[in-house]
């Protein structure tokens, strides 16, 4: 097969949505070829009776020109695959090489950097072998030991934006600059332009320069990047400190509607230091959360979630509470809604019938 | 009637309908009714063994029940590349099913007039490009018809409606909104002389495209009910589609329609007002008269400086279209004739004033203009020729329909047909691929959109490099500056020539002619030397794919 007829393969998925052709047909991955390869010609004769169809028009009409492509495809079923898996990973690769190099200009690669990483990468949909090639190039690249010693003169052992020269707030655009104006001073040859490079490209990306931020504990304020995912919340300068939020006990909670009143309460703790503002919401109208703003200056917080009959509704059967900060993290509850006896009503249930129970026995006993 | 080699079929192959002409011997233009006894053929094909098929109703009426073996439609996909339909083990190209269609009407002709008809004047849209005019005359050749030329569809509208007004000079604007496509021209009649100065529009563009938004948005509301989507089977959405056209017919004279879902069990009668209606197609009524603006802006005209406006098209029916051009131009339309046939019936009139100069209504004609001629010794100041009142100004659909054989047209005393020149003019630009001067590739127009045909340039160009021993000659169709903006339609290649300087000159030479050949020429200034070729708007099949087409559509069975 050539590349254009993986390049019409991966059209294709794209425009169906499926991950690839095989889920397209239905198939397993193991399928034999020629069933494949029949199971794809019948569903271009179905295509033939639906190209007029408003629906379907695109997917008919990419199937009927592209025929012998995807068929072709389908013939060496494994090499097809791994084509599908090294575009997808393709995606995502820069992203996952940004986390990295944010994670460990930031000290090393202890064991838990190296969970954070591997958490990220699996999320993303890249696969281990790809994860580790990936760490081991960069590690190498910024000559860290991935035994987790840093070595003496890797540039984790230095704060970056120090090394620069810039404030922890400055923007990309600040950061190369002050990459500029140290790089001239500096002669050609010397070791330390490889430092700088590479502080200069974990702070001037957003993604690498968070993932840093993050796994540094770092003291000074947070970074000013270009709020481009969120853009109506305002980004408070917290007078010395980074805050870090924690949710406290289970993030999957059960409301019982036997239960009056229904409600239940998250508790919040802030790890960091500095002030730790944020928002607390539901999705659903049926669930109340109070307060719904933070208090920046607590240490620990309490959230009440109550139950709202009234607003209840017959098909509903869960809620999500979501605490978002000011610095833009995340902590979600789920609350499962129960219907039925509790435990405590079935007990109180059960009691009451043994009442009834003696009672009648009594009655019958006297007779 | 004539003798064989008089007949000259003229045939309207659209995307929902076709329809074919004749011209009698009174210069009277008819419509040929197919072998059902219908004016119009619907344009499918059912496919119902490997060497088998049926066209026109009885197909439509399989489309319910084997819709994998049923082709409409089969228009959009003209000149298009790689694009086959599969049919019992064989593989069909767009220009064979056409053919197909083509041969029914041919031989539905040839069994009602009792002789075998072979030449024929094929029409298309004016939008339509090289690749598909070329693939409109592929399907009539594998049809077995002799394609003596490809002709628009306004011009062909005009022509049947024009013949009227002869003597006069008119500004016209015809509006085709067909089953699939949309073309708006504009045209002038100077006397005898029939030219279009203006067009635009879009080959994918039509009455399925109304039916397509009724279709949604009855889907919609079944699966709003039942989440359960009839689209989703063929033979289900073929039915509910053929009950949403009824029901857009239907809603051209009434207010309210109702149309019926039976899926899987369940049932809902969903009611559409024409108000609803139009309004979720009012965004494709906007780009008709978004369309319309555009080609009066590069006629140079205002809708005020037109006489007449034209509607051709079964779509034009639509109150929604009609108010629309009545807004625009300012008068009401008329509710006369048949705008479905007039395309067939202008077809055969192309077909007798370009091919046929001893047609013996032609010659009636002649041979009266002569004797006159020698009655008149004296030159007598004649009196001007009054063009014959019409209601200024009216939205008139065609002026014959039917084939109700009427008074002949012109002067009553000799009867015949007025000498009429046709002219067309090109519909994309064509130009050239060369070098500029920083020596990048850049596409250079010398024929422009709109030139009237015929129509030959010369232009000098120089050598790009130094030494070089042969010239390459891209010509180009549509606009655009870059290579990948535009279609490559033909190349020449003048070789062996003696090494020579940088600048050195070469001249290159178009020449459109009426029949749509274009002939290019490359000329080297100094020695003479020359090489030409015609390019004949290719369709995709090569001359011998063409042969082995007609050889294997002959041999199928339709019926």
């Amino acid at each position: 097969m050539e590349l254009r007829d993986l390049d019409n393969a991966a059209a294709f998925c794209e425009l169906v949505g499926a991950p690839h052709l095989l889920t397209y047909l239905g198939l397993t991955e193991e399928v034999d070829p020629a069933e494949a390869r029949a199971k794809l010609k019948s569903r271009r004769k179905f295509m033939q009776g639906m190209q007029a169809n408003p629906k379907y028009r695109r997917e008919a009409l990419f199937l009927i020109k592209h025929f012998s492509s995807l068929s072709t495809v389908l013939e060496d079923g494994p090499a097809y695959l791994r084509d599908v898996r090294r575009r997808t990973e393709s995606e995502h690769l820069p992203v996952l090489e940004m986390t990295v190099r944010g994670v460990l200009a930031g000290g090393g690669l202890g064991a838990q950097q190296e969970a954070y990483l591997r958490h990220n990468a699996l999320s993303l949909g890249v696969s281990e072998e790809t994860f580790r090639e990936v760490l081991e190039r960069i590690a190498d690249e910024m000559q860290i030991s991935l035994e987790g010693d840093p070595l003496s003169h890797a540039p984790s052992s230095q704060d970056l934006y120090k090394l620069l020269g810039v404030d922890p707030r400055a923007t990309p655009v600040e950061v190369v600059d002050a990459y500029g104006h140290r790089i001239a001073e500096l002669q050609p040859g010397d070791p330390e332009r490889e430092r700088l490079a590479l502080a200069k490209e974990v702070l001037s990306n957003e993604e690498s320069r968070r993932h840093y931020d993050l796994t540094t504990a770092r003291t000074g304020p947070p970074a000013r990047t270009r709020e481009t995912v969120r853009p109506t919340q305002p980004r408070l300068e917290a007078p010395g400190g980074v805050s870090r939020l924690e949710l406290l006990g289970d993030p999957v909670r059960t409301l019982s509607l036997r239960a009056d009143p229904a409600e239940a309460t998250i508790q919040l703790r802030n790890g960091g230091t500095g002030s730790m503002g944020g928002r607390a919401e539901a999705d659903v109208p049926w669930l109340i959360v109070t307060p719904d703003q933070l208090d920046p200056s607590a240490a620990e917080q309490q959230i009440l979630v109550r139950l709202d009959r009234g607003a209840l509704t017959d098909e509903a059967t869960a809620g999500v509470v979501t605490i978002e900060t000011e610095r833009g993290e995340r902590a979600s509850v789920v609350f499962e809604l129960q219907r039925g006896p509790t435990a405590g009503n079935v007990i109180g249930l059960l009691a009451f019938m043994l009442l009834i129970f003696l009672f009648v026995a009594g009655l019958v006993l006297q007779m | 009637m004539s003798d064989d080699s008089q007949i000259v079929l003229g045939i309207d192959l659209g995307t929902t309908f076709s329809a074919m002409a004749l011209v009698n011997n009174h210069g009277k233009p008819e419509i040929v009714p197919n072998g059902e006894g219908f004016a119009t053929t619907p344009s499918v094909v059912h496919f119902y063994g490997s060497n088998v098929c049926v066209v026109g109703e009885e197909a439509v009426k399989m489309v319910v029940i084997d819709p994998e073996n049923v082709v409409r439609f089969i228009k959009r996909h003209m000149g298009e590349e790689d694009f086959t339909l599969e049919f019992f083990g064989h593989s069909y190209t767009p220009q064979e099913i056409s053919a197909l269609i083509l041969r029914k009407l041919k031989e539905d002709a040839e069994e009602l007039l009792g002789r075998p008809v072979v030449d024929a004047v094929i029409t298309v849209p004016a939008y339509f490009h090289s690749a598909q005019r070329g693939a409109t005359a592929e399907a009539g050749t594998i049809a077995g018809l002799n394609v003596l030329s490809i002709i628009n569809e306004p011009t062909a509208a005009a022509i049947a409606y024009g013949l009227d007004r002869i003597g006069g000079q008119r500004k016209l604007l015809v509006l085709d909104l067909g089953g699939g496509t949309f073309d708006v021209t504009v045209m002038e009649i100077r006397g005898t002389k029939l030219s279009t100065i203006a067009s635009d529009g879009n080959a994918e563009l039509g009455g399925k495209d109304w039916d397509d938004r009724l279709l949604n948005y009855v889907a919609e509301q079944f699966f709003e009910k039942y989440q359960l989507d009839p689209r989703d089977d063929a033979a289900p959405y073929q039915e509910l589609y053929e009950r949403c056209l009824h029901a857009k017919i239907c809603l051209s004279t009434k207010e309210r329609a109702v149309v019926p879902v039976n899926y899987r069990g369940k049932r809902l009668a969903v009611k559409v007002t024409r108000d609803l209606f139009e309004q979720i197609t009012a965004d494709l009524v906007q780009q008709c008269e978004d369309t319309s603006n555009i080609v009066l802006e590069k006629a140079g005209l205002t809708w005020d400086q037109l006489d007449d406006v034209l509607l051709v098209g079964g779509s034009t029916r639509m109150p929604m279209i009609r108010r629309m051009l009545t807004n625009l131009s300012g008068r009401e339309p008329a509710e006369d004739v048949n705008p479905e046939e007039c395309v067939a019936l202008g077809a055969s009139l192309a077909g007798v004033f370009r091919h046929r100069p001893d047609h013996p209504a032609l010659r009636e004609k002649r041979r009266a203009m002569v004797d006159r001629a020698k009655e008149l010794r004296k030159p007598r100041p004649k009196p001007p020729v009054e063009p014959r009142p019409s209601p200024r100004g009216a939205v008139i659909g065609l002026a014959y329909g039917g084939h109700v054989a009427q008074d002949a047209v012109g002067d009553g005393a000799t009867g015949g047909l007025p000498d009429v020149t046709i002219e067309d003019a090109t519909t994309h630009p064509l130009g050239i691929i060369v070098l500029n001067k920083s020596r990048q590739e850049r596409v250079f127009e010398l024929i422009p959109e709109g030139t009237k045909l015929p129509h030959e340039i010369k232009h000098q160009f120089a050598y790009a490099f130094e030494n070089m021993t042969a010239v390459r000659i891209e010509v180009t169709e549509g606009s655009g500056s870059f290579r990948d903006e535009v279609t490559v339609i033909g190349q020449v290649e003048l070789t062996g020539l003696p090494p020579r300087p940088r600048g050195t000159r070469i001249d290159v030479v178009y020449s459109y002619g009426v029949n749509q050949i274009l002939k290019v020429q490359v000329i080297d200034v100094e020695t003479g030397g020359r090489e030409g070729i015609d390019i004949r708007f290719q369709g995709g099949m090569t001359a011998e794919e063409v042969a082995l087409a007609r050889g294997r559509t002959s041999r199928m069975v339709v019926d």
